[in-house]
């Protein structure tokens, strides 16, 4: 496969307590030439986000101390950070997260596990009618 | 009481009458005797009466006599002679009259010897005066007399005078007589008018011996007859309200069964004491090898006995019941053999009676009825069965019980096991989900970094790494399917599938399945083909997860085992609003024999030794269990070597606003 540009300026923060998600993650979206920023929890996401003001950011929903939802209710307070679009990886185990997760404010939801062929065409399905603010 | 007081009433009737027929006889007497007495005292008086006019024509015959002798009468002799004839007839007449009756005169002629005496004396007196008169009035009449008057008339007159005297004073004596009669008539008459009241007030009395006597007699033997009916009537009544008071207790007892045994008993005590007449009331545990005698169950006025108060088993009158071995009944200790039993000197029962039980085929205690006072009469056999039979109904009660609490511990114990059970299952299922979760994590990232590889998303990788990777994709996605077979089963078998019914578009799911599926195909030699009924509504209610996943596993299984001909995919409507979906293929065909172990988890078709096909055999275990989780079930159809067909029938559920579709025939 070639390399795309389908993502090409986009700042991607992705936040996942398991960091072998978020290399896969990292490497499907920098092939498509995304610039992607790890968070290892919810906090450093928050902080992450805030610096580099992404065209999305990407979390997971259930991660110790500082979860996901927390994360949303941070991101969309701080007024800087109110407009970033945020998606919620959803674990297949967990049922009605995805419902839940559109009330709370999400923008969209993508079912882990996380396929590198799918994940850019679904982050860009779900955010088609944002458009990219970034260079 | 005598023979003759015994006799019975209607043997008095003979005795009244003939007291009636006495007092009417002397009634009738009386009436008679006066009646003769009275007629007897006017014949007295009449003949009184004539007597005294006798006395007056003697002396008119004497005044005639010499009025006609004598020369210078002033009246003319004729006159005076028929007055003399007359007044001598007259007087002859009534003389004879008064000595043998007459009715002219009115005389009955009836003389005492007396008068008839006296009468006599003055015959010659009457008859000289009567022949001399006639002679007087044949001599001055000048008619031939019959009787030889040859004396001068004055000599005739004074034949007159001379026993005129003499009858005058006769005649007094007769009058004298006849008074003396009429007076002793009229005494007759008095002493009957006393002596006949007195005769029936004696017979009347005498009837109160006679027959009141044996009336009075026969009414208080009545009396006492009537009291003693009245005393067995009450006895009876007694005896009558006990047994209604024991068939009472009977009734009571046999609808008391849900109460508490120690209720239910003291019920029984209670009901028995008031109908048997006792104060104590004991369903005893009796151990005899330990001399234990313990009040299990008791009724006794206030504070007199305790629930587990214990005695020593041989001063008790229990004892006596146990060797008997049957009801044993005292009425008056102190009167009775027992006097000299320990227990009377311990606890001064004057009364009492008691029974053995037997609980479960072993000797239990007893029950026993006792007082410190004297049962006043002697205790009845009826008394004695009434004790024995509510001491088996003490025994079936604690057999009952027995039973019943052993029931409840074997229930307990089940439940707790049953409870344990399902905690442990719980816990299994909970350790099952951790461990799939745990599982999958760390697969997702080998499946991820291959699929990273496989698409040249990590950099180039020469042929023979590609092909490794690729071996490395298959072997984790596999792996990854067994775990969600196991963590779906795990769900399944904790009962945790929850249905959630939300609306479907039944040809978006068709074509969905459609493009996923098609990929699975072994090789273009087998063809996929979808059908949908046009006669189903475009959208139902359905749980699309558990939908899908049921599709696909059959589907998955169809393409398993079909390397060539068709696959093919059928929703359709069903009888009696059910839809189904139907799997069809050409593959090998499960045997019949087979059919059913095929829905069995961890079993596919060859049989769990002999795997030539991949997969954990969860899958239609699943499957299966998801339909009927959806209220649907599901069947088989294959031929070996022709094919299957897997028909899943669902009911149809339809959205509100499909609720009546346009051509549909449902």
């Amino acid at each position: 496969m070639k390399k795309s540009d389908k993502m090409k300026g986009w700042h991607v923060v992705i936040v996942d307590d398991e960091p072998d998600s978020l290399e896969v993650a990292k490497r499907a979206l920098r092939f498509h030439g995304a610039e992607v920023h790890m968070a290892g929890g919810g906090k450093q996401g928050l902080e992450v986000a805030t610096e580099t003001r992404p065209n999305v950011v990407l979390t997971d929903l259930s991660m110790p101390e500082f979860d996901g939802w927390q994360l949303l209710f941070h991101l969309r307070e701080a007024e800087e950070t109110s407009n970033i679009p945020v998606i919620a990886l959803t674990a297949h185990a967990m049922k009605g997260d995805e419902e839940r997760a559109m009330k709370a404010g999400f923008n969209g939801y993508i079912t882990k596990p996380l396929s590198p062929l799918t994940l850019v065409d679904d982050i860009l399905r779900i955010l088609q009618p944002v458009e990219p603010s970034g260079a | 009481m005598t023979i003759s007081e015994s006799k019975s009433p209607s043997n008095l009737l003979p005795r009244i009458v003939m007291t009636v027929a006495v007092i009417v006889g002397l009634l009738i007497v009386w009436q008679l005797l006066t009646f003769v007495a009275l007629s007897s005292r006017t014949a007295d008086g009449t003949a009184i009466n004539i007597s005294g006019r006798q006395r007056m024509l003697s002396q008119q015959i004497t005044k005639g006599a010499l009025e006609l002798t004598t020369p210078n009468s002033a009246r003319a002799s004729e006159t005076v002679l028929e007055e003399l004839e007359a007044s001598v007839t007259l007087w002859a007449a009534a003389h004879e009259a008064l000595q043998t009756g007459s009715a002219e005169f009115n005389l009955t002629g009836n003389n005492s010897q007396t008068v008839v005496g006296l009468f006599a004396d003055i015959q010659p007196q009457h008859d000289e005066i009567v022949s001399a008169a006639q002679c007087i009035v044949a001599l001055e009449g000048n008619a031939s007399s019959e009787t030889e008057c040859s004396d001068e008339p004055t000599a005739y007159v004074q034949v007159i005078s001379a026993n005129e005297a003499d009858f005058l004073q006769g005649m007094d004596a007769i009058v004298n007589q006849y008074e003396v009669e009429l007076a002793a008539t009229e005494r007759t008459i008095s002493l009957y008018n006393l002596l006949f009241p007195v005769l029936i007030a004696v017979v009347g009395v005498g009837s109160s011996l006679f027959v009141l006597r044996p009336l009075t007699l026969s009414r208080n033997r009545m009396i006492d007859e009537l009291g003693q009916a009245q005393k067995n009537l009450t006895a009876a009544n007694a005896e009558a309200r006990t047994r209604a008071d024991r068939l009472q207790t009977l009734v009571t007892v046999s609808q008391s069964r849900d109460l508490p045994l120690k209720q239910q008993i003291e019920d029984v005590l209670r009901a028995v004491l008031g109908t048997i007449g006792a104060d104590i009331g004991i369903v005893s545990r009796i151990e005899p090898e330990e001399d234990r005698y313990t009040v299990m169950y008791h009724v006794s006025p206030e504070g007199a006995l305790e629930d587990g108060q214990e005695f020593l088993f041989k001063r008790t009158f229990c004892e006596t019941t146990l060797t008997a071995n049957d009801v044993v009944a005292i009425e008056h200790t102190a009167k009775s053999a027992l006097s000299t039993h320990p227990c009377y000197a311990d606890t001064s029962l004057e009364s009492y009676i008691g029974v053995p039980i037997t609980v479960d085929g072993k000797r239990y205690g007893t029950l026993n009825f006792s007082s410190p006072n004297p049962h006043d009469v002697l205790f009845t056999e009826g008394d004695k069965d009434f004790v024995r039979v509510m001491g088996d109904w003490v025994s079936r009660a604690i057999e009952r019980d027995n039973a019943q609490k052993k029931l409840e511990e074997q229930n307990e114990q089940l439940r707790r096991a049953s409870a344990m059970a399902k905690e442990a299952n719980r816990l299994k299922s909970e350790f099952l989900a951790t461990m799939s979760h745990e599982l999958r994590t760390p697969l997702n990232a080998v499946i991820g970094f291959a699929e990273i590889m496989l698409n040249g998303m990590g950099g180039d990788i020469d042929d023979d790494a590609h092909h490794m990777v690729e071996r490395m994709h298959a072997n984790s996605t596999r792996l990854l399917s067994l775990i969600n077979d196991v963590l779906d089963m795990a769900k399944i078998e904790a009962r945790r599938v929850e249905i959630n019914y939300a609306p479907l578009s039944l040809r978006g799911f068709v074509s969905s399945l459609s493009n996923e599926m098609s990929s699975l195909a072994a090789s273009e030699q087998v063809r996929f083909i979808t059908k949908i009924d046009a006669q189903l509504p475009e959208r139902i209610l359905a749980d699309e997860p558990h939908l899908h996943r049921v599709a696909v596993n059959l589907l998955s299984n169809a393409f398993k085992f079909t390397t060539e001909g068709t696959v093919s995919l059928l929703v359709r409507s069903h009888e009696n609003d059910q839809y189904q979906i139907v799997v069809q293929d050409t593959g090998t065909g499960i045997p019949a024999h087979q059919k059913q172990v095929i829905f069995e988890p961890f079993r596919q078709a060859d049989g769990s030794s002999k795997r030539s096909y991949a997969g954990t055999g969860l899958g239609l275990a699943i499957t299966q269990e998801l339909v009927r989780a959806m209220e649907g079930f599901i069947v088989v159809d294959s031929e070996l070597g022709i094919g299957s067909t897997f028909t899943v029938t669902l009911p149809l559920r339809l959205h509100e606003s499909e609720a009546q579709p346009e051509g549909s025939t449902l």
